[in-house]
């Protein structure tokens, strides 16, 4: 069985670079096709069942040389239906970079600004207040403050938050201004289709142009294929993720002789774990809100590069990350309530790869680099310190076969440690860079500051595999901005080619 | 940022701590050989000799696990969660094979590769796991001594094989509600209150 289906602008993926980009092509009076290999969920449909709600919503990939983990949402919305709502504008350093590094002069704040603007007002990016620090929060901020260390309640885009701590598994009070409640409505509204349930397989190119997606329907309940899809079009966004992006370019068999796979950048991620005297209840509240930034490198701060944040102390994410098993693993989950709970955030200096083996999962290679691993136990370390300044009677490393920490002096016990991805409990990242990127030559990227494809017609990268490096912050806003921006651009060169058709007439 | 394509796509259905221990498993030849000496009839699949605690309950429709790796994850269960939790999967309160039984039952692609897994732990011995009898036969500081011996090795083989068993373990126990009384957590805040006011519909 097929179906065909003929649009204007065909979208690749919903979430924060796809969703943006339908809704302002769909402004732009564009007819737009958003294909999305997950399921629709509604708001009524987010249980708040740690098990269900990750399985219905998520899905992950491994690093093969490494073992790192990977995660990403898999439903319309795509992850900004399972992030924890944390907004950042794009660090002015970032850009900065971006300009001198990798050519992309045109990228000024000022191209950013109006595009950040309306990102950030859509979504309702707004200050974390007091009522919505919870005690998982105040502990680092606590442990911040006494060790003089600067931090910060993080922006979070919700309204009216009800803090029931499910942030990650689909906000079930709708207060989340995911891009499933904001950006895909409003594309809706303004005529643009959106097709769950379909993955993308290859981009067919002719004549030095895009013509069609090629996609399959999918089950809803097996994910097996069920019928073939084809739209044709004369712009496709590509918005697949930073896995899903490069491998469908490269299944259609695009982009030789650029960057095209290569480049890759994570936000290097694990948790340290800390027991409090008094209850701390870091399940409820909001998933994250608060950052220690004294090591941050972005946002005018001169650290190492990474931040601590505080993340939520659900049961089942709880006891997957920490370390070991059995009695003492137990005896650590039965003080559940008085558990804190924090990330790394680490801005990584490694470069990864994606390749594609048939059309199974992108073959991903990350390998951290020794500098990144070294700043990796110095933030275990610090965010160790924090804690035990802060009053936590023990605090629990991501390292296996190491004990729980009750004094600095114990902290020496790491640097014994080999300190390499398998040797931890799990380090993981959420948030990938790359792979499609821009660039100021071939070398540098597969498309241009426009994210256009070099050699493509009417072809353009939207999500953050645009983006050439990491940034430092949580980047859903960066995103979001970046996929507006080049969402404004090609609508402005459809005008201008239409004015000129209607001129020649 | 969303994963339409190609992304894992396999792997949709499954929790992420899970996941991905068990796609690498996929990969590596010592799981394919027990897979082969299993499909070979070498290796037993059913529950004889098998504690009778571990074996599945009447009336348990299994869809991915045999008996006998029923058994064997239900052994891994117990010693990961703790002696508390142990108990509880004992008396039959919680039941994470069945879980996790139901989890990979969703996702053809993974199903072989825990199976694999389960069978080289009951069924492999020194030096690939530190034994010379099924898993399920050993004392609780026996099976402990063999986890141990999976976590701390050299080998990222060995690692794999318990960070993915381990992973898929608590996962499917924790995911239980009757779980949480054991460590004090009340459930979701309200969730199920704000799911039934947002889809209640008043009468005219």
């Amino acid at each position: 069985m097929s179906e065909s289906l003929r649009c204007d602008a065909v979208v690749v993926g919903s979430g924060a670079g796809g969703a943006p980009v339908a809704m302002a092509l769909a402004e732009a009076g564009l007819d737009v096709v958003v294909l999305e290999a997950g399921a629709r969920f509604e708001t009524r449909d987010f249980s708040g069942e740690e098990g269900e709600m990750i399985a219905r919503l998520m899905t992950a990939n491994t690093a093969r040389d490494s073992g790192m983990e990977v995660y990403a949402g898999a439903c319309v919305g795509g992850s900004t239906v399972v992030n924890d709502a944390l907004c950042w504008r794009p660090p002015p350093e970032i850009l900065e970079s971006w300009r001198r590094d990798f050519g992309l002069v045109g990228l000024s704040d000022a191209a950013f600004a109006p595009h950040v603007d309306r990102a950030w007002r859509t979504v309702n990016a707004s200050p974390t207040d007091r009522e919505h620090l919870n005690r998982n929060a105040h502990q680092l901020e606590v442990g911040a403050a006494r060790l003089g260390w600067s931090a910060e309640a993080m922006h979070r885009n919700v309204r009216g938050c009800a803090n029931l701590g499910l942030c990650n598994l689909g906000c079930p009070s709708g207060a989340k201004r995911s891009a499933l409640v904001t950006w895909v409505p409003d594309a809706e509204a303004r005529g643009a289709r959106v097709v769950p349930l379909a993955r993308a397989d290859r981009i067919e190119v002719a004549d030095g142009g895009v013509r069609a997606v090629q996609a399959t329907r999918l089950d809803p309940r097996t994910r097996q294929p069920v019928a073939a899809l084809r739209v044709e079009a004369d712009v496709v966004c590509v918005a697949a993720g930073v896995l899903g992006t490069p491998a469908l370019l490269l299944r259609s068999g695009l982009g030789a002789g650029t960057a095209l796979g290569r480049g890759i950048q994570f936000h290097s991620s694990v948790y340290v774990t800390a027991r409090f005297r008094e209850p701390v209840l870091g399940f409820y509240g909001p998933t994250m809100a608060y950052a220690v930034t004294e090591w941050s490198d972005v946002n005018g701060h001169r650290g190492s590069g990474f931040m601590l944040e505080n993340v939520t102390v659900a049961p089942s994410v709880t006891a997957s990350s920490l370390p070991g098993f059995g009695a003492e693993h137990e005896r650590v989950m039965e003080a559940l309530p008085y558990l804190a709970r924090a990330v790394v955030v680490l801005r990584d200096r490694t470069r990864g790869s994606i390749a594609i083996e048939g059309d199974g999962p992108p073959a991903l290679s990350y390998q951290p680099v020794a500098e990144d691993l070294t700043r990796i136990r110095e933030a275990v370390k610090q965010l160790a310190r924090l804690y035990l300044a802060a009053g936590a009677s023990e605090v629990y490393l991501p390292v296996n076969g190491v004990a729980a920490v009750r004094s600095e002096a114990d902290l020496a016990a790491l640097d014994a440690v080999e300190f390499e991805p398998r040797a931890l409990s799990l380090l993981y990242a959420v948030h990938l860079f790359g792979g499609a990127a821009m660039g100021g030559s071939r070398e540098q990227g597969f498309c241009d500051e426009s994210g256009r494809a070099f050699d493509v017609a009417g072809l353009y990268v939207t999500d953050a595999a645009a983006l050439p490096s990491n940034t430092g912050a949580n980047p859903q806003i960066t995103i979001m901005a970046n996929a507006l921006r080049i969402a404004a651009g090609i609508a402005a060169a459809r005008g201008a080619r239409r004015s000129e058709e209607e001129g020649a007439r | 940022m969303t994963l339409p394509t190609g992304f894992s796509r396999d792997a949709v259905g499954l929790p992420r701590e899970a996941v991905e221990p068990f796609a690498r498993l996929d990969r590596r030849g010592f799981l394919r050989f027990a897979g082969a000496l299993a499909a070979a009839g070498v290796l037993p699949s059913g529950c004889r000799g098998v504690p009778s605690e571990l074996n599945p309950p009447g009336g348990v429709d299994l869809q991915v696990l045999s008996p006998r790796s029923y058994a064997t994850f239900q052994a891994v269960a117990m010693r990961c969660v703790g002696p508390r939790g142990a108990g509880a999967i004992r008396a039959r309160r919680i039941d994470p094979a069945s879980a996790a039984d139901a989890l990979v039952a969703r996702l053809p692609a993974l199903a072989g590769p825990l199976v694999q897994a389960l069978w080289v732990l009951e069924w492999g011995v020194a030096p690939l796991v530190a034994k010379w009898r099924p898993f399920t036969a050993l004392d609780g500081a026996g099976q402990d001594r063999v986890l141990e011996d999976l976590m701390r090795s050299r080998l990222d083989l060995k690692r794999d094989l318990f960070k993915g068993l381990k992973s898929l373990s608590m996962l499917s126990f924790y995911s239980d509600p009757a779980s949480r009384a054991q460590v004090g957590y009340p459930g979701a805040l309200d969730a199920s209150g704000i799911v039934a006011a947002m889809t209640y519909e008043p009468g005219v």
